[in-house]
C-alpha cells in the first residue's frame, strides 16, 4: 500500500515511466548513430574515392578547416541573415495579412489567388524571375519570403477561424477590450497553427535559401562556397558546408521556436493590479 | 423604471420560440425563469445579452455591455487562474488582491493560483459566477447557475449571490422548485402568459 502511495505521488519511478524511458533511451540512441557513422566510414574505406564519398573522418577535418579559414564567420553570418531576414519578414507579412484576412472577407478574397499561386508555382520559377527583377545579392531574401509567406499565412488564418465562438461570445457580453480578445481568446487558438507551421517553414526558408544562393551565388554566402566546392570537386568542403548549413538552421530553429514558446505562456500577470 | 419586454417574439426557421413574450422585471428585483427544455430561456437571455437578433418587440431599461451573464457553460479562459479570469472582464486594472478575498468566499484559497482547466466542474462553475457577480453591469443573467454543485456549496453560491448583487436585477434561469426558493425569487414560467 506504502509503495503504492509513493507511485502515485511521484518520490518513486517504476521501469515504465516516462522519466526512466528516456534516460534508458540515450544509450541506444548513442548505438545507432555510432554504427552509422561506422558504416559510413567503412563504405567510404572501401570506395576510396574523395570525389564520391567523405568519409566522416575526412568530413571532420574539411570542417576543421573551414572553421578556421579567415572568411568563416563573415560567409556563416551573411547567409544565416539573409535567411533570417527573409523569414522573419515573412513570418510577420504573413501573420498580419492572416489577421487583416480574418477581420476583412473582402481581403481574404482578394489574397486567395495570389496564395495559391505562391504555392503552385515550383520554385525553381521564382529563382529564375527573382534573378531578373532583384538580382543575386537579394535573391536569398526574396526567396525565403515568398516560399514560406503562403505557409504562415494560411495557417494563422485557420488558427484565428479556429477561435471558440463561445469565447467570442463571451466577450462581446462583457465588452472585452480588442487586446484582451487578442491574447485571451485568439492567441491560444492560433498558437498551436503558427508553431507547427513556423517548425515547418523555418526548414523550407533554409532549402530555399541555399539552394538560391547555389544558384544566384552571391557573395559572401554558403551557397557561394558549396557552388565552388561542386565546380573544383572538393567533395568535403561540400559536406563540411552542408553540416554547417544544418548546424546553423538548428540554431535558428532552436531560438524562434523558444521565442514563441514564450509568447505561448498564458500571461496571466498582465491582467489587473498586484500579485 | 426597470426592465420591460413588450412582444418579443423569436422564430429558427419554422420553429416559433418565443411568442409575443411580455414581461416586467423590478429595480432590485430577483426572478427566476423556469421552464421546460427547449422554451426559449436560453434564447431571451440571448436576446437580452445582444448575441441573438430579435424577431418582433421591444426590450427597455437596460443594453448590451450592462448586463454581466453566467453561460450554460463556464466560457473561462482555461489557461488562466479564477483570480485572472474574473479580473479579465473588470474594466481597469482591478486589484487581484479583492478579487482573491472575494473568491474564497466560494472557493478554497489553495485554488486561486492553479489555471481553471486544473478545477473541478463545479469550481470552474464557481468561477464563472464570480465572474458574472464582479463585473459592474445594472443587471445578472444566470443560465442554470447551480448545475454540478452540491446541496452544501449551493447554499454557500447563493448566499455568495445574494450578497454580491448590491440591489441589480438578478435573472436566473433554472429547472429547479428548490433553487428558486433558496434564491427567494419570483418564478417566471415561460409560455403561461
Amino acid at each position: 500500500m506504502e509503495l503504492e502511495k509513493m507511485k502515485k505521488i511521484g518520490k518513486i519511478h517504476t521501469i515504465g515511466s516516462p522519466l526512466l524511458r528516456s534516460s534508458a533511451q540515450w544509450p541506444k540512441k548513442i548505438g545507432i548513430v555510432l554504427i552509422w557513422l561506422a558504416a559510413w566510414e567503412l563504405t567510404d574505406r572501401l570506395v576510396h574515392n574523395r570525389i564520391i564519398l567523405v568519409g566522416p573522418v575526412h568530413l571532420v577535418t574539411a570542417l576543421v578547416d573551414q572553421v578556421g579559414k579567415d572568411d568563416f564567420w563573415a560567409i556563416s553570418s551573411a547567409s544565416f541573415l539573409r535567411i533570417a531576414i527573409g523569414f522573419l519578414l515573412s513570418f510577420a507579412s504573413g501573420f498580419l495579412l492572416a489577421m487583416g484576412a480574418y477581420r476583412f472577407a473582402l481581403l481574404k478574397e482578394f489574397l486567395e489567388p495570389a496564395m495559391v499561386a505562391l504555392k503552385t508555382v515550383p520554385m525553381i520559377s521564382f529563382v529564375i524571375m527573382l534573378l531578373i527583377w532583384v538580382g543575386n545579392q537579394a535573391l536569398t531574401v526574396y526567396l525565403s519570403f515568398l516560399i514560406v509567406l503562403p505557409i504562415i499565412y494560411t495557417n494563422t488564418l485557420a488558427g484565428f477561424r479556429n477561435a471558440d465562438r463561445e469565447m467570442l461570445e463571451m466577450a462581446a457580453v462583457y465588452r472585452l477590450a480588442a487586446w484582451k480578445r487578442f491574447l485571451y481568446i485568439y492567441r491560444p487558438a492560433f498558437m498551436p497553427f503558427l508553431m507547427s507551421s513556423s517548425r515547418v517553414s523555418l526548414g523550407m526558408s533554409w532549402k530555399s535559401g541555399i539552394m538560391a544562393e547555389v544558384i544566384g551565388t552571391p557573395k559572401p554566402s554558403i551557397g557561394r562556397e558549396m557552388y565552388a566546392a561542386k565546380s573544383y570537386l572538393q567533395t568535403a568542403n561540400l559536406f563540411a558546408w552542408t553540416v554547417i548549413v544544418i548546424v546553423l538552421s538548428i540554431v535558428f530553429e532552436k531560438a524562434f521556436m523558444l521565442l514563441l514558446t514564450k509568447l505561448n505562456k498564458p500571461l496571466g500577470s498582465r491582467i489587473g493590479r498586484g500579485k | 423604471m426597470g426592465v420591460e419586454i413588450d412582444g418579443l417574439c423569436k422564430a429558427f426557421g419554422g420553429h416559433r420560440v418565443l411568442r409575443s413574450l411580455d414581461l416586467r422585471l423590478a429595480d432590485d428585483g430577483i426572478y427566476c425563469l423556469m421552464a421546460p427544455s427547449g422554451t426559449g430561456k436560453t434564447t431571451l437571455l440571448r436576446i437580452m445579452l445582444g448575441l441573438e437578433t430579435k424577431d418582433a418587440g421591444t426590450i427597455r431599461g437596460i443594453k448590451p455591455g450592462e448586463i454581466a451573464a453566467m453561460f450554460q457553460e463556464n466560457r473561462l479562459c482555461e489557461q488562466l487562474t479564477p483570480v485572472e479570469n474574473v479580473a479579465l472582464v473588470c474594466p481597469g486594472r482591478a486589484s487581484r488582491a479583492a478579487i482573491r478575498s472575494n473568491l474564497e468566499l466560494i472557493l478554497p484559497a489553495d485554488c486561486m493560483e492553479q489555471p481553471v482547466s486544473e478545477l473541478s466542474g463545479g469550481m470552474k462553475r464557481r468561477v464563472a459566477l464570480a465572474r458574472a457577480m464582479n463585473y459592474p453591469g445594472k443587471m445578472i443573467l444566470l443560465d442554470e447557475p447551480f448545475t454540478g454543485l452540491d446541496k452544501e456549496t449551493k447554499q454557500r453560491v447563493i448566499a455568495y449571490i445574494l450578497s454580491m448583487r448590491n440591489r441589480r436585477i438578478v435573472l436566473a434561469a433554472t429547472h429547479g422548485e428548490e433553487d428558486a426558493a433558496l434564491l427567494g425569487g419570483k418564478k417566471i414560467i415561460l409560455g403561461e402568459g
